[in-house]
């Protein structure tokens, strides 16, 4: 067309582009380090399916219409890239054509032809992205101008090609090509336009125009698009549509082998590290870049603060708010964020002792004097989450909100000591009991009286470790489970046994409290026992224990197998060594709870336990399975009380309480109270019980 | 000899009978004794606090010193202290005596002790004894330093109802006013009801209540008995209580000497904040009740039948 303009668009387009995306990536390299270069083939897979296959957005029943439009818009983006190049190449050389996608390819014909259908598909879901957002208006949604600006330049870039098509159809076809346009015509696959309905049909539309005007209409969209197109790379950058280019990066970054970043086992002993106020989350430079990343590529969509038990609730946390309150203070205080990190390079651990001490009075200087907590998220935001990661678990661009927060919390409870005052019993209690309710730890074993269960003291030669946790020991309520589970167990001839009075709380609240002193305290006793035993093999009726047994004791060398009671239960049923002779009259239905199934992936051995138990067969709650909702006492929530909103604890039980059934199964102890508190407060407890798997088993066994 | 400077125990211009607990103990050890009074009008307490043990009484009596404000306080403490040349400085247990005490330890170079229960001289040599441990050891500890100050734990000294005192008041001066923090006005709990951390007997209403008729009935044994009023978490959560009579894991943790559960189960998280009573008396319909596993006492039935009854029996016994 114009080799000189075109180069001229080029050189501005991307020169500008490129010097923001400078900055950006500076930005992310000042942050804080974070290990992400492994399992390439993972990382390429998770890529392929959740942000190139849009999993999260086809993929739930209740977001299907909008999902779709995006995927299509997403998918008609990546075929429309090579029509791009293509015409950047036209800019240069009259003709021009990629390898494999002439006429003289099938390929390119039908990559002809899925350009013309894309672009019309990208067209219609724009309009109807732009009806959603007018006047459907979802709850969820977040309206601002630079949505409309970017879906109307997204109209604009479809619209252009459509009508570059349609004019070179018309030349072409009516005014006998007068210009010489390039066109496919091999014999075998006809003519291109017999594979492009959608120019066909917009050519139509401008066949009145005389044969000037035609190539007119062609020149201008040929650069109208182009410009467009280069206009739109720059505008990305700067806004929430910068995840067209972050996501599939983010996607590709994002934690493996554990739902999120695992919590930070801190070096407590670091003395400098609490003078310096390390520890923790506590301003923004401490955020790594994949947090970073995270920020960039927040979409604003709001489908977390939609599954968010304490928005629902009326409490202040809005994880869009959060994500932009972060990136606000990120980009407020980049510079300054860039100068430190040059610093805090520059020291030399065998440097000169002077010299380090002013580079780092140099970088004080430089820390933005906003706390992450107080200035920039408020503490009631900060403390209402439960961690049950249903955030995490519906955001298409995977980012990870639980860790973030779990740090902040960290810096509040060590550095700062602000946090909830009720937490101070709970803490009390692990430290001089092993237990958050702060009874004898002599007591301990005290409901095992009777049953002849072993202890590991007495006999560590056996198959498991039962561990039983504070609730099962010491709560009445659940200390039936506990006698529930070992029936089965006896019944099934597992030789397993307990710890007794040697078991001490996993630790599993203070460290999402932020408590990581007394989390780290428990968890090393608790290893220490374990490892002396050599254990290998461990059952957990709860899920909180499970969760930090199999995952975070690792992290400080207990390594075990750890197997939830419903799995071990319903491979018994499934091998015959459990027979279940009646069955749970009436209806039945299941709560999922969220660090069995979100954190640890088990949805499918309780539910196959239930169809065993049931007489009439399981009813799944409106939120089940990874979209399950939260009891309300994650967290460390149990140890708070619930001040703000309504409470969740209710809000489920009413979720329940509306399905007719007569029995809800659980799966967890901190549920079971959760949830039988909220039929209690809707006075149903009577009508409908709150049953943990295990007791239903046990009473109906032969 | 020794010298025990006791701080008044002044609430609402009465002076509570803790100062003459304090101050009983102290003659036992034979010591000299004085008491130290801080506020507005106290001046008119000297008589009541020779009456109730003390030798000398120091008076800092100022409209400034009405509301509780912890540095002047403890100037007025450590000015007392030096004058009497006390060896030992013994608050009563109350929210101020736990603000001040440390920094009077602080100021006078001298060890505090919170909590304790009993003292005894061996010799030179202060020796105090206090539980750890959430209660489940008794330390003694020896005190190293001249000077002791101590936190007393409430009910740990019995008074001697035949004590008496000598009247020589010595006024103090003023400190000046703390500029860090200034107590503009403290709101006390508007239901006039006895603070459950101070009550020797408390009365808590679960969900056996039901309704506001039995939240009714509750109180007035909690009225009849001079009690405590508490809750379980279970009112409160229904919005029948108000957060603050909350017993348990979350809310107030109290140990009186006599808890009596009316219509409540004993979920664990309110187990958590009265296990440490010294007799639990428990009223449920369920014999199953988790409550009954902790109660000295237990009587199955319905609160609406037992309580009128309690009432009854209770008028006739006190006359």
């Amino acid at each position: 067309m114009n080799p000189l303009l075109m180069s001229l668009l080029l050189v501005v387009g991307l020169a500008v582009f490129s010097r923001t995306m400078v900055v950006k990536l500076r930005l992310l390299m000042a942050l804080e380090p974070t290990g992400r270069a492994d399992h390439l083939l993972e990382r390429l897979k998770n890529m392929a399916i959740i942000a190139i296959g849009q999993k999260r957005l086809v993929g739930r029943k209740k977001e299907w219409a909008s999902g779709m439009m995006h995927a299509l818009i997403f998918w008609g983006f990546c075929v429309l890239i090579l029509r791009s190049l293509t015409l950047y190449g036209e800019g240069f050389v009259h003709g021009f054509q990629l390898p494999f996608l002439g006429e003289e390819h099938l390929v390119g014909y039908l990559y002809v032809g899925l350009k013309d259908i894309m672009e019309g598909l990208v067209l219609a879901m724009v309009i109807y992205a732009l009806f959603r957002r007018a006047i459907l208006k979802p709850s969820r949604m977040h309206n601002t101008r630079e949505a409309y600006l970017v879906l109307c330049m997204i109209a604009v870039l479809m619209i252009s090609d459509l009508l570059l098509d349609g004019a070179r159809y018309n030349l072409i076809v009516l005014h006998h090509n007068p210009g010489g346009l390039d066109f496919f015509n091999n014999p075998r696959y006809g003519s291109e336009f017999l594979w492009t309905p959608v120019a066909v049909g917009v050519a139509s539309l401008i066949s009145g125009l005389g044969a000037d005007g035609t190539k007119g209409v062609l020149t201008a969209m040929f650069w109208l698009h182009i410009i467009t197109q280069l206009s739109f790379l720059n505008l990305l950058p700067l806004g929430k549509h910068f995840h067209v280019i972050t996501a599939l990066p983010n996607v590709f970054l994002k934690s493996l082998g554990y739902p999120h970043e695992k919590t930070k086992v801190l070096d407590l002993e670091d003395e400098a590290a609490w003078e310096n106020e390390s520890l923790g989350l506590n301003h923004i430079h401490q955020l790594n870049w994949k947090q970073g990343l995270d920020l960039y590529t927040c979409t604003e969509c709001g489908r977390c603060k939609e599954v968010c038990p304490t928005y629902i609730t009326d409490k202040p946390l809005n994880l869009l708010e959060f994500n932009d309150s972060l990136k606000k203070e990120l980009l407020a205080t980049a510079d300054n964020l860039i100068k430190r990190a040059q610093l805090a390079a520059t020291i030399k651990v065998d440097g000169d002792p002077g010299q380090i001490e002013k580079t780092r009075a140099a970088m004080a200087e430089l820390t933005s004097q906003n706390t992450l907590v107080g200035d920039v998220i408020l503490p009631d935001t900060l403390w209402a989450c439960t961690t049950c990661r249903a955030c995490e678990q519906v955001c298409p661009v995977t980012i990870e909100h639980v860790p973030r927060i779990i740090a902040m919390r960290q810096g509040q409870t060590l550095m700062a000591e602000t946090y909830p005052k009720e937490l101070n019993a709970a803490f009390k209690g692990l430290e001089r009991n092993g237990n958050p309710w702060g009874i004898g730890y002599d007591k301990r074993a005290d409901w095992a009286e009777g049953l002849g269960v072993k202890r590991m003291a007495d006999d560590p030669d056996v198959d498991y470790l039962l561990w039983v946790g504070c609730a099962g020991s010491f709560d009445d309520r659940s200390k039936k489970v506990s006698v529930s589970l070992v029936k089965i167990l006896q019944k099934a001839g597992i030789r397993f046994a307990i710890l007794g009075v040697e078991e001490k709380c996993t630790g599993d609240f203070a460290r999402r409290a932020g408590n990581e002193m007394m989390y780290q305290m428990m968890a090393q006793e608790n290893i220490e026992i374990l490892n002396n035993y050599k254990v290998k093999k461990i059952i957990a009726a709860c899920p909180h224990c499970l969760n930090t047994l199999k995952h975070e004791y690792p992290q400080m060398g207990g390594h075990y197998e750890v197997i939830h009671h419903t799995r071990l239960i319903d491979g018994l049923i499934q091998s015959g060594k459990i027979r279940l002779n009646t069955k749970v009259q009436g209806s039945l239905t299941y709560h999922d709870p969220c660090y069995l199934g979100r954190y640890n992936e088990i949805y499918d051995s309780p539910r196959s336990i239930l169809q065993s138990v049931s007489q009439q067969g399981l009813t799944e709650l409106d939120r089940h399975g990874p979209e399950s909702f939260c009891c309300g006492a994650g967290g460390g929530r149990m140890w708070m009380e619930e001040t703000i909103g309504k409470r969740i604890n209710r809000e489920r039980a009413q979720e329940i309480a509306g399905q007719n059934v007569s029995t809800v199964a659980v799966g967890c102890p901190f549920c079971l109270t959760m949830i039988e508190d909220g039929m209690k407060e809707l006075n149903k407890e009577e009508q409908i019980r709150t049953q943990d798997i295990a007791e239903l088993v046990a009473k109906n066994m032969l | 000899m020794a010298k025990i400077l006791v701080i008044a125990d002044i609430k609402e211009g009465v002076l509570k009978g803790s100062t003459a607990e304090l101050l009983s103990k102290a003659k036992t050890l034979s010591a000299q004794t004085a008491v130290v009074a801080i506020g507005s009008n106290v001046e008119s307490l000297v008589a009541d606090l020779a009456a109730a043990g003390s030798d000398t009484q120091y008076i800092a009596d100022d409209k400034s010193l009405e509301l509780f404000s912890a540095g002047p306080y403890a100037a007025c403490v450590v000015a007392a202290a030096q004058q009497f040349e006390a060896d030992m400085i013994w608050f009563g247990f109350s929210e101020a005596g736990k603000a001040v005490a440390p920094r009077v330890a602080a100021q006078l170079n001298a060890a505090c002790a919170t909590e304790i229960i009993d003292v005894t001289l061996e010799g030179e040599k202060i020796q105090v004894v206090r539980p750890a441990i959430a209660g489940k050891v008794i330390q003694r500890i020896q005190v190293n330093t001249q000077t002791l100050v101590a936190v007393v734990r409430a009910g740990a000294f019995a008074a001697n109802p035949g004590i008496t005192g000598t009247q020589n008041m010595v006024k103090l001066s003023i400190p000046a006013p703390d500029l860090k923090a200034v107590i503009k006005q403290i709101l006390s709990d508007a239901s006039g009801e006895i603070d459950l951390a101070d009550a020797d007997i408390v009365v808590s209403v679960g969900r056996g209540a039901r309704d506001q008729a039995g939240i009714d009935l509750v109180r007035e044994l909690a009225r009849d008995l001079s009690a405590g009023f508490g809750s379980s978490r279970a009112m409160v959560d229904g919005g029948f209580m108000a957060h603050n009579k909350q017993v348990g894991q979350t809310g107030k943790i109290v140990a009186p000497t006599l808890y009596m559960a009316m219509g409540i189960s004993g979920a664990i998280q309110h187990l958590a904040g009265m296990t440490g009573s010294k007799t639990i008396l428990a009223v449920n319909k369920d014999p199953e009740a988790p409550i009954f596993n902790v109660a000295d006492y237990g009587i199955v039935g319905d609160l609406f039948e037992v309580i009128p009854i309690l009432r009854q029996e209770i008028k006739k016994i006190r006359g």
